[in-house]
């Protein structure tokens, strides 16, 4: 797949290359603290909690008796 | 009897085309909608079947129209569009067998649409092929419309075929606006042959015997919301409803993302809401979403997961007030504080000079969803919502390790890279996973990579259930990870069965975010795809 393809790919289109990113991560780094690592989940945890707002599941009794025409 | 009649061929727009015989005679908007599609497809003949029995038709008909004074006919006709001059010598020979006949009239069907012989209701079953998307194909925003499959209609032993999705003018004789959406949702690619569909007489006496609200036939009652559940239901699929979750309406996050992850799974969207014609109070009205232009891929924060399609612009949809694969935009409107979406209608630009006659898409109202009501798979037990929750659940995690690990590799006057990805899910059967999203996937690797990866989905992970739950990770327009649900348990049990690692270091990835970060993840069984 060409650059110019896989740039204009949408998720479900695009092709596994190597990735740059992924590539050169260091296998050796260190690993971060307790402390930094509660952090860290805890950020994580509220983004999630964040993002699924609009996913709440609503009642559906208001909208069962709704009558189309 | 019906009188044998020979097939007419006359041009299209000129006063014999059927669709400017009935604008001349009721003024109705769906044939200016159609006159304006199929002009901007470039039409320029129909071929007219004068005797034409429509399976739609014969059991309105039966149901209601026979037993009229009126006398109506039980037959209709049937025109089909061609975007060539197509004349009695070129269509003998197509007939005749000639290859190149048939290649060229092929290449040039449009569609074809039913003309029953009801003065106020012409426009029955009408199936016509989407505008070309080169433009969406090259900026990388294809048109998606999953939903639509092939139809075919044989003429004289001749069988011309045409892909889309059946649409219908409203009879109100039979059906109601939520009638018809019903009808063309459960026409969609997504059912088979185990799943026989309905004609719109059989959706008013379902609907009629469960929860009636008056007679069946006149349907001028319309439908309840528990009404077309039930039709669903009897048709051995199931519904599924989701109301808006912004006092009723919708936010575009979650109208956008449920949208997209329907149609990309081939399933149309029956949307309910309320029409608003600018006279009076906004009426209760039903149309059924067909496809999305795909939205421009959203940047996303590092070390964030952001959902795929959250920002869909345009929906098309077929509605029974103007005709099939109408262009709406999703508009964003200010609500007590609060921000919701209305569909508005936008058709595109003329490509072809002039329309020929008023565009009935401009001035018409303002569509404010309040319900998506999706027919699925009687084995597909997982809830929409739950897939989407589980997204973000068991995929954050991606995005927020590499972006540590990247932040300990950093280099002095290099930009770091970008670390945000999309996730998007859909629902499809396994078979199909295997045979098209794998492969799609996996188009640029060699290929023993998808072998093994096909043979590890088959031999190694838990048999799975027919219909699955797929979560996909991209990063960069490229997949990360696809992570893979059992769909024929309750929610409440909703867990990975597998993951398609499509890098080496994912699976790194997990074992060191497992490592260092407080929590546990588990995808269950790693099938390398590198």
């Amino acid at each position: 797949m060409s650059d110019d393809k896989q740039a204009k790919a949408t998720i479900w289109t695009g092709a596994a290359t190597t990735s740059s990113v992924l590539a050169r991560l260091d296998k050796k780094a260190p690993l971060i603290s307790k402390l930094v690592a509660k952090k860290r989940a805890a950020q994580l945890r509220e983004r999630i909690k964040r993002d699924l707002v609009p996913f709440t599941p609503r009642s559906t009794a208001d909208s069962l008796r709704k009558l189309v025409k | 009897m019906h009188p044998a009649q020979p097939l007419r061929y006359v041009d299209f727009g000129s006063f014999k085309d059927p669709l400017v015989e009935i604008e001349r005679e009721v003024n109705a908007p769906q044939a200016q909608y159609l006159r304006c599609y199929l002009h901007d497809l470039r039409a320029v003949t129909v071929v007219i079947e004068p005797n034409y029995f429509d399976r739609d038709y014969l059991a309105e008909f039966a149901e209601f129209y026979a037993t009229t004074s009126a006398g109506y006919a039980n037959i209709c006709e049937r025109a089909h569009y061609f975007s060539i001059k197509v004349d009695r010598a070129l269509f003998r020979r197509a007939v005749g067998g000639n290859d190149k006949a048939i290649a060229e009239l092929q290449e040039a069907y449009l569609g074809h649409i039913v003309l029953r012989p009801l003065p106020r209701a012409r426009l029955g079953r009408t199936v016509v092929r989407a505008y070309p998307d080169d433009k969406g194909e090259a900026e990388g925003t294809p048109r998606v419309l999953s939903p639509q499959r092939t139809y075919e209609a044989h003429v004289a032993g001749l069988t011309l075929s045409v892909k889309g999705l059946a649409w219908q003018q409203q009879d109100s004789g039979v059906g109601s606006c939520a009638t018809v959406a019903l009808w063309s949702m459960l026409h969609a690619s997504a059912f088979d042959d185990h799943h026989a569909i309905s004609t719109t007489a059989e959706i008013t006496k379902v609907a009629a015997a469960v929860a009636g609200t008056g007679r069946a036939f006149p349907a001028d009652e319309g439908l309840r919301v528990e009404q077309m559940l039930e039709v669903i239901k009897r048709h051995d699929l199931a519904p599924v409803i989701i109301p808006g979750d912004v006092r009723g309406k919708f936010s575009r996050t979650r109208f956008s993302t449920l949208v997209a992850s329907f149609v990309r799974s081939g399933y149309p969207i029956l949307v309910n809401g309320d029409l608003d014609e600018g006279e009076g109070q906004p009426g209760g009205h039903a149309i059924c979403i067909v496809g999305f232009r795909s939205p421009t891929r959203a940047p996303v924060p590092d070390g964030e997961v952001a959902y795929d399609d959250a920002n869909v612009d345009i929906v098309y949809l077929h509605d029974d007030n103007l005709g099939p694969n109408a262009r709406f935009r999703v508009v964003e409107v200010e609500d007590e504080s609060e921000t919701t979406i209305d569909l508005k209608p936008e058709a595109p630009a003329p490509t072809n000079g002039n329309w020929p006659t008023t565009n009935p898409t401009e001035g018409y109202g303002t569509i404010t969803p309040t319900e998506l009501v999706v027919a699925v798979h009687q084995e597909l037990r997982t809830a929409p919502l739950a897939l989407q929750k589980a997204a973000m659940d068991w995929s954050a995690w991606l995005p927020d390790i590499l972006d540590l690990e990247t932040k300990k590799l950093k280099v002095k006057g290099e930009a770091p890279p970008k670390t945000g990805m999309l996730v998007g899910t859909r629902l499809l059967r396994l078979r199909d996973y295997l045979d098209q999203e794998l492969k799609t996937a996996l188009q640029a690797r060699p290929p023993r990579v998808l072998a093994d990866a096909r043979l590890q989905l088959w031999e190694k992970v838990s048999p799975m259930s027919l219909h699955i739950g797929l979560v996909r990770v991209s990063h960069d327009g490229m997949p990360m990870m696809d992570i893979l649900f059992d769909t024929s348990d309750s929610d409440r049990h909703l867990r990975p069965t597998a993951y398609i690692a499509y890098h080496e270091n994912v699976q790194w990835l997990l074992e060191r975010f497992n490592a260092q970060e407080v929590g546990n993840i588990d995808l269950g069984r790693l099938v390398r795809a590198w």
